[in-house]
């Protein structure tokens, strides 16, 4: 057993706690006073009073929605997209040159796609202020992510494949479809988990599209407003005085479960797949 | 001996990756229903000229070929040609095994449902037939649909052999086939390409001089992309005409 430790491995031990304790802790926190606030009622009732009784049904409801709306865009052309530079793009500079717009697109605030979206979806296309536009932002913001991830995955499996499946008087498109892509979709699939995930606690994209604070309904369509767990938290963390506390941690608490939810799953299909894969 | 008729006939072939001349005026017949082995150290050119059989080089860019390549008869290297069709007929099998992540039955199962067919009685018999040619039948025959990383390096290389024969090839190319196999298995395979030769014509390419002596009816030296010497591989072996020949199978060279 180790008896001391060298001034370096103290510091980078140091380091890692740093890294480490704050957000479990921070995680921890919420939880933790979330409890107070969680209840049946808060989970499936209605908000009342500007949202200081009843419940956030509709906010969790909004956000499932979003997330539906964007899935509904970023899987196929997402996917569409990886699927075409990795397996048909020409492998040329124009080429490279877009797979590295795509990875520093990733990078971009999502208050500058917020305000394009609702530029261009809201008032341009005139699609107003509702789901569509948000779920639209939503989607231009994660594209990126999800042509990435896409395009990885299928650069991860092995060449002999291809080469397999051609050989034996396959179209370059037959074995995509029953060699490749099959062999990428769980890293397809997860990395599209994580792109929602980032979607679904995304403040900025839905602030000006069409997020409402207090909306005592269920969306009945694409084109209705909404209310969402994000943007409800901002609000009732900063702009309403006379907001419990208890109320502020529990929304928090729902929205944390939420991602995390959606986080530990990709996690955890990704590891059972990679102990699958003998390749 | 009977001279069988040429299957694949190769005149002033050249092939180039960009400025580089890596095959260099390849002019060879080879007959049907033999087996004829490539030898020559290696980056001699021996897998890309292989590969230009069934066109698998069209996938580098770069890549350039001159010259005609026939087979029975066509140019295959026509600007016209079907590769999808060209690839049913002429059959490949890679150094290392390389089956797909599916079942054994899928496959050998593969490539005749990219060609559309459905029914599974007939894929039943075409998967029993192809697994019986390739001598795996036996040793998987209760466990077909299991995947086919389950099974030993030998018995994977076997299984993709008989994926390339579902296909119902008449030429099979194959690209080292035993390189990443243990004596035992190589010995398999080499039993297996005697087999197929009967229905066959198999192109070998091969770095185990042993190897190429005990299958080849015929063999191909090549070295720097030239070819040195092309004849019986007795002839090779016993009596070779040319010094670098003689060279290189005696070991003094690559």
């Amino acid at each position: 057993m180790r008896q001391s430790y060298t001034l370096p491995e103290m510091f980078l031990l140091g380091a890692l706690g740093l890294a480490l304790l704050p957000p479990l802790a921070a995680v921890l926190y919420i939880f933790v006073r979330a409890a107070a606030g969680i209840s049946l009622e808060f989970i499936f009732a209605m908000p009342a009073q500007r949202g200081i009784t009843g419940g956030i049904l509709p906010a969790i409801v909004g956000t499932l929605w979003l997330l539906f709306g964007t899935t509904l865009v970023v899987l196929p052309v997402g996917v569409g997209a990886g699927v075409y530079l990795a397996e048909f793009a020409p492998r040329n500079r124009f080429t490279h040159l877009l797979e590295m717009a795509l990875i520093n697109l990733a990078g971009v605030p999502s208050v500058v796609f917020g305000l394009f979206g609702y530029a261009f979806f809201v008032l341009t296309l005139g699609f107003g202020s509702s789901l569509l536009s948000a779920s639209l932002t939503l989607a231009i913001m994660t594209l990126p992510l999800v042509v990435t991830a896409t395009r990885e995955a299928l650069h991860g499996v092995p060449g002999s494949f291809r080469e397999a499946s051609l050989a034996l008087g396959a179209t370059r498109w037959q074995a995509v479809s029953t060699v490749t892509l099959p062999c990428a979709r769980s890293g397809i699939l997860t990395g599209t988990l994580l792109a929602l995930s980032r979607a679904a606690g995304d403040t900025a994209c839905i602030l000006i599209t069409g997020a409402a604070f207090f909306l005592p309904r269920l969306p009945t369509s694409f084109m209705s407003r909404f209310m969402a767990l994000p943007y409800h938290l901002y609000i009732s963390a900063t702009q309403l005085p006379g907001m419990p506390p208890e109320r502020i941690w529990a929304t928090a608490g729902v929205l944390l479960f939420l991602v995390l939810v959606m986080q530990v799953s990709a996690t955890l299909w990704r590891e059972r797949e990679r102990r699958l894969k003998k390749w | 001996m009977v001279e069988n008729k040429h299957k694949v006939s190769l005149t002033d072939i050249s092939i180039f990756y960009g400025k580089l001349h890596v095959v260099k005026h390849v002019s060879v017949e080879l007959p049907e229903k033999e087996i004829t082995a490539i030898i020559g150290p290696s980056g001699s050119g021996k897998s890309t000229l292989l590969r230009s059989l069934n066109r698998m080089n069209d996938h580098i860019s770069g890549m350039r070929i001159t010259g005609e390549a026939l087979i029975d008869n066509q140019n295959i290297l026509a600007n016209g040609v079907d590769v999808v069709m060209l690839r049913r007929k002429v059959g490949m099998v890679f150094q290392r095994p390389n089956p797909f992540p599916k079942s054994i039955y899928e496959n050998v199962a593969y490539g005749p449902k990219l060609q559309g067919l459905r029914s599974k009685a007939d894929l039943d018999i075409i998967v029993e037939n192809s697994l019986r040619q390739a001598a795996l039948w036996d040793e998987v025959k209760d466990r077909l649909h299991v995947s086919g990383f389950d099974l030993s390096g030998g018995q994977q290389q076997r299984l993709c052999i008989a994926r390339s024969l579902a296909v119902g090839p008449e030429v099979l190319l194959m690209d080292e086939p035993a390189s990443a196999l243990d004596p035992a298995a190589t010995a398999k395979i080499e039993e297996l390409m005697l087999m197929l030769k009967r229905t066959l014509t198999v192109i070998v390419v091969t770095h185990n001089m042993q190897q190429a002596a005990r299958v080849s009816d015929r063999t191909a030296f090549l070295l720097g992309g030239e070819l040195v010497e092309y004849d019986a591989t007795r002839k090779i072996f016993t009596t070779p005409q040319d010094k670098r020949t003689d060279d290189y199978i005696s070991g003094k060279m690559g």
